[in-house]
């Protein structure tokens, strides 16, 4: 199998303290991968390197044959590698539609015209419904964001990382927060969205890793513990004492 | 909108206030500084304490282009347009890298660069001296109609029409795609970047905007007073702007910038007068710049969003 996107020996350090260390990953075309983890064991560090926020002090990422290391978040996001984030990361004071319709808008490729009315760009609008209406959320175009309520603003969450329509999609725990209903909904979405495009997603629900991954990535203290199928890891000594430290339970 | 534009149109005739002409004339043309100014500040969330800067530099360019190139009206002008958007444009280079705090701090600190040169370069700017002797020449079609400038009442309705002309087009930016983006940076800069907008483009375009309608405000200055001197480019002048924006209401509305301009002009002038007779009557030296910090610490703590914010309850900025 072919693999989408590769770290090599990826490494940062905040100060002292070494956040990610010589991190070599490979992820396949097409896989639904879990990353999980203690808190702190660089999960979202590695998120944030593979996407530009920050920059590695060592190694390389390459995406689909191409190092993007160097890249600009925008860049990045262009060559189509998308993000949600484990902090709902919105445009609080604008409503659902608006939040939307940036997001198609860029993808459309516009935002650079000054002078032209904003209200004539048919095909935005019309993507922008179409969108809000797949997610589920019609009807509450015209809410602020702010006044959703935190399922919805979940799930905006997840559409706005949509809206650059990407090959490569990173869900920083989509799930946190969540009543089961909800964490229900959001599993079932990304088992849905896994068939046409490759996912990478930070979790820390078992049942809902166990259910729809194709592939377990563990990380511990800045490196990788295991990797592997999931009942693989479920039977590894070594991640049920490093990981679990008696907190979880994987069966 | 119409109204505004309306009461400009009539204010000459107004009795009693309408006979100050050219404090109407200098109303307008502040706010058309501040309107364009607001593409920066309300729109894209960026504060800028160093505009004053390129009013001056538009300033200047009319002053030594009608000098010394081409003593004509709209050459001048179009050229203070191009000189207000060149320097911002140069300076947003460095400064669209920036947020918050840091970007406002280099903001002051090029606006200072640039009070300097102008103090400095005598040969050019006639330094502490100034320009003088810019004249205002008549306009229009040769051979076909003509209007004379000198007139104060034909430049305060040739001022009209830019104003009106430079909000209609700061309206169209600000309602375009790429308005849209500016407001994205402004609630979220992070998120914006993660859509896959270029954002320190839009910001270095939106300071090079507002860059631009400084250029031209201080162009139609220079025309107003007949002058040009390196106190338009001092920082009080960047601290103005910002203060009309936040007085009027610019953080919410579209036309905050208008009023804050307004009020600010008008009571400046108002209220220097008062002062001085007060503090004669006193013994007492009080400064302008005195109250006027009264007033910025009193809108920043109690109307954080300007008379217009007050007005329709906003208490936080949400501008469209």
């Amino acid at each position: 199998m072919a693999a989408i996107l590769a770290t090599e020996g990826l490494t940062k350090n905040f100060g002292g303290l070494r956040a990610l260390d010589s991190v070599s990953l490979q992820f396949e075309e097409g896989k639904l991968t879990s990353v999980i983890g203690p808190n702190g064991a660089g999960k979202t560090t590695f998120f944030n390197l593979l996407t530009g926020l920050i920059k590695p002090d060592l190694g390389k990422i390459i995406f689909k044959g191409e190092d993007i290391t160097k890249l600009p978040i925008h860049g990045i996001v262009r060559k189509g590698i998308s993000r949600s984030f484990q902090i709902i990361n919105l445009f609080n004071e604008m409503t659902l539609f608006e939040n939307v319709w940036l997001g198609v808008q860029a993808q459309q490729g516009h935002g650079t015209e000054f002078f032209a009315d904003s209200d004539r760009f048919r095909s935005i609008r019309d993507e922008t419904f179409r969108v809000i209406k797949e997610t589920g959320l019609a009807g509450k175009e015209e809410t602020p964001v702010k006044l959703l309520s935190y399922g919805d603003r979940r799930i905006l969450e997840i559409t706005l990382s949509l809206t650059p329509k990407p090959t490569l999609l990173l869900l920083d725990e989509p799930t946190s927060g969540l009543v089961s209903e909800d964490r229900k909904r959001i599993s079932e979405f990304m088992k849905k969205i896994s068939s046409r495009l490759t996912l990478v997603v930070v979790e820390h629900d078992m049942d809902v890793v166990m259910s729809i991954s194709d592939h377990i990535v563990v990380f511990s203290q800045g490196g990788v513990l295991a990797q592997g199928p999931p009942n693989e890891i479920r039977g590894n000594q070594e991640v049920q004492e490093a990981y679990l430290g008696g907190q979880y339970c994987l069966v | 909108m119409v109204w505004i534009f309306v009461l400009f149109f009539f204010f000459p005739k107004f009795p009693f206030i309408g006979k100050y002409l050219s404090l109407g004339t200098e109303v307008m043309i502040w706010s058309l500084f501040a309107v364009g100014f607001n593409i920066l500040l309300g729109y894209t969330g960026l504060t800028s304490f160093g505009h004053g800067a390129y009013f001056g530099i538009g300033a200047y360019t009319a002053g030594i282009i009608f000098l010394r190139v081409y003593p004509g009206f709209w050459v001048p002008l179009l050229l203070s347009i191009v000189g207000g958007a060149l320097f911002a444009g140069l300076v947003g280079l460095i400064v669209a890298k920036k947020r918050g705090i840091y970007f406002s701090l280099l903001t002051i600190a090029f606006g200072q660069v640039f009070y300097f040169i102008a103090f400095r370069w005598e040969e050019l700017t006639g330094g502490e001296t100034g320009l003088s002797k810019i004249d205002r020449i008549p306009i229009g079609i040769p051979g076909l109609f003509q209007v004379k400038l000198s007139n104060p009442i034909n430049y305060y309705y040739v001022c009209w029409a830019i104003f009106l002309i430079a909000t209609i087009v700061v309206w169209k930016i600000v309602h375009s795609p790429f308005g849209k983006v500016i407001q994205g940076i402004r609630e979220n800069e992070v998120r914006t970047r993660y859509l896959g907008y270029n954002v320190y483009f839009y910001k270095w375009a939106s300071v090079t905007l507002s860059g631009a309608f400084a250029g031209l405000a201080g162009g139609l200055y220079t025309f107003l007073i007949n002058s040009a001197f390196a106190t338009v480019l001092d920082w009080t002048q960047s601290g103005n702007v910002v203060m009309m924006n936040l007085l009027g209401g610019g953080l919410v509305n579209f036309f905050g910038p208008i009023l804050g301009a307004t009020i600010f002009i008008s009571s400046r002038d108002l209220l220097s007068a008062y002062i001085s007779r007060a503090s004669f009557a006193l013994h007492f030296e009080i400064d302008w710049l005195f109250i006027y910090g009264l007033i910025f610490v009193f809108v920043i703590l109690f109307i954080p969003t300007g008379i217009l914010g007050l007005i329709s309850g906003k208490k936080r900025a949400v501008l469209r």
